[in-house]
């Protein structure tokens, strides 16, 4: 018989002990997969819609942007804009391809549990964001809007219709809208810049201007002269990235460590498991020794019953992830402040050879003293034993 | 149906829900306050559940030529909300979301039994963004639709006998009502 049926029948020899050592690995490793998955997922998911949005760098007002999108999303006022004069000192850099002034204002209506916002435009955001597709035209008039995907289905609105906004008794007609972008467009309502600026009593202010460069490699010279403007800060895509990641940081690091405590548990109980196993066998390995196996040969058997536990259970960790990571996703992207659009799960060969590294970790670290222990037992002691 | 027994009624709503059961639709909204409306229009704490009720082509015809209108395109399921007091049914609500003068407008329905069916115990509207707001959300417009049943006339008749828009200009957004308590009132008969 070889080592392998020898083995798998003791295993099969304590079902339910097998199946709950196994119960736990399974756990253990579809836990560790989906994080992996998910933490590689949502980094690849946010650079994408950053890169996506076609801007390479932001100019906004002195102060915390993040403090401001914050405040602008419950409908609060920012404490600071930028002049409209801005405009000119940045449309002046030759390095810049489009600059693309917007007032971004919200307002909130608590009994949808939503926040309207309203983004004042003009025709620069459409050269900036080209890969818009526009049903019907872009804004001319003053009470022109056009709605974001998501805002046509919100409120059944179309190109012919109008919209009321009766916080500031505004009614605008509806001149286009959207097709689905996959990003935050498809939720705002984006009317004429001067417009959002005297709708929200700011006239001649800004609450950013968008920049897409026509290298982007100049983004370091232009960032240099931008932010020698007065009372204007300047963001990177690829700062706004690393921001967004250490916001994260700290959910991932708390995650990581449930995830280690899972893991420390999972390997105990394999040692448990397969110490009790060799417990329970001492008289038979004892037999073993006495009729020609050597000591090399009663570690590898043991040390295989482990490796066998922790590739079934590994198996089915990867099995069960794959089946709930969809699950697992919508539930998490509910709670995320910064979600991106699409699947923030991917599942990659790194992560899955990662996930099999730790797999055979657990079966080296948990087999190896049981092995030992059943290696380095005197024949003559272990007839002995009941 | 006159002479059928709640009981029985209370059958054929649930024969009318069972062969409804099934997809998705823009018509569809969120119940946002069910505890007030609840209190408010059942006078309990009661509790509710939700029921996802389908309608296939005969069935949307069949509401249509009642309610006198056509269905938006994509309306090819209602949510239904049985409330309940206890293990007892008190009656039932649907929410429903139609096109305004000015953006989406949801209303919310509720029926009870009674021995001659189903009848409009109250209507709400929990979102909207019309000019004449107070009107459409007035008693006086409302109100209109308490006591309605299946059969009745769910048109907006412009002063004549019959359904009264809430008020000029709003004649759209009263439709939407209109449309939303017919709908349901049209399902919860054979």
């Amino acid at each position: 018989m070889s080592f392998a049926r020898f083995a798998l029948k003791n295993l099969f020899a304590h079902r339910t002990r097998t199946i709950l050592t196994l119960g736990s690995m399974t756990v253990a490793v579809a836990v560790l997969f989906t994080l992996v998955s998910f933490n590689r997922g949502y980094e690849r998911a946010l650079k994408s819609q950053l890169q996506g949005m076609g801007i390479h760098m932001m100019v906004v007002p002195v102060g915390c942007p993040y403090e401001a999108a914050s405040l602008i999303l419950k409908g609060g006022r920012i404490p600071n804009y930028l002049p409209a004069s801005v405009l000119d000192e940045v449309s002046a850099i030759p390095e810049i391809d489009v600059a693309a002034p917007a007032f971004m204002s919200g307002i909130v209506r608590p009994d949808e549990g939503r926040t309207d916002i309203y983004v004042g435009i003009d025709s620069s955001t459409l050269r900036l964001k080209n890969w818009w597709r526009l049903k019907g035209r872009f804004l001319e008039k003053p009470n022109d809007v056009i709605l974001g995907n998501d805002v046509t289905l919100i409120e059944l609105s179309h190109v012919g219709d109008q919209i009321y906004m009766p916080e500031k008794d505004a009614t605008f007609d509806v001149v286009g809208e959207l097709e689905p972008t996959g990003n935050e467009d498809d939720g705002f309502f984006y009317i004429p810049l001067k417009t959002a600026q005297q709708l929200f009593g700011q006239p001649d202010k800004l609450t950013g201007i968008s920049i897409r460069l026509k290298n982007p490699d100049d983004a370091p010279i232009v960032s240099a002269r931008l932010a020698k403007i007065r009372g204007a800060e300047v963001i990177t895509m690829g700062e706004l990235l690393g921001t967004m990641m250490t916001l994260m940081g700290s959910a991932k690091s708390l995650l990581l460590s449930i995830v280690l405590i899972i893991i420390v548990i999972s390997a105990l109980g394999v040692l448990n498991t397969v110490l009790m196993s060799v417990f329970e066998r001492t008289r038979e390995i004892g037999v073993m020794r006495a009729t020609g196996a050597s000591e090399m040969h009663i570690f590898g058997l043991v040390w295989i019953e482990t490796l066998m536990l922790s590739l079934l259970g590994g198996a089915g960790g990867l099995g069960l992830a794959l089946v709930e990571a969809r699950l697992t996703e919508n539930l998490v992207k509910k709670f995320m402040p910064l979600a991106p659009k699409g699947s923030v799960v991917s599942f990659e060969p790194g992560s899955f050879l990662l996930v099999l590294a730790f797999v055979l970790g657990i079966a080296v670290v948990a087999g190896f003293y049981p092995a030992l222990r059943a290696a380095r037992a005197k024949p003559i002691e272990a007839l002995r034993s009941e | 149906m006159a002479g059928s027994s709640p009981r029985s009624l209370w059958f054929a709503f649930s024969v009318a829900v069972a062969l409804f059961a099934g997809s998705a639709l823009g018509s569809l909204c969120v119940w946002r306050q069910p505890d007030t409306d609840i209190s408010g229009i059942f006078g309990s704490g009661g509790s509710y559940k939700t029921v996802f009720a389908d309608i296939n082509e005969a069935q949307r015809q069949r509401i249509e030529k009642r309610l006198g209108s056509a269905l938006d395109a994509d309306e090819t399921q209602f949510k239904f909300f049985p409330v309940f007091e206890g293990k007892k049914q008190v009656g039932t609500v649907m929410t429903h979301a139609g096109k305004g003068q000015f953006g989406a407008i949801e209303v919310v329905v509720a029926v009870v039994p009674s021995d001659s069916g189903a009848v409009v115990k109250e209507v709400r509207i929990q979102r909207d963004r019309e000019k004449a707001k107070a009107a459409l959300r007035s008693s006086e417009f409302l109100g209109q639709f308490k006591g309605m049943r299946a059969n009745d006339e769910f048109r907006m008749t412009n002063g004549e006998s019959g359904l009264r828009p809430a008020a000029k200009g709003a004649e759209k957004a009263s439709q939407a009502v209109a449309t939303a308590v017919g709908s349901f009132s049209s399902c919860t008969t054979k």
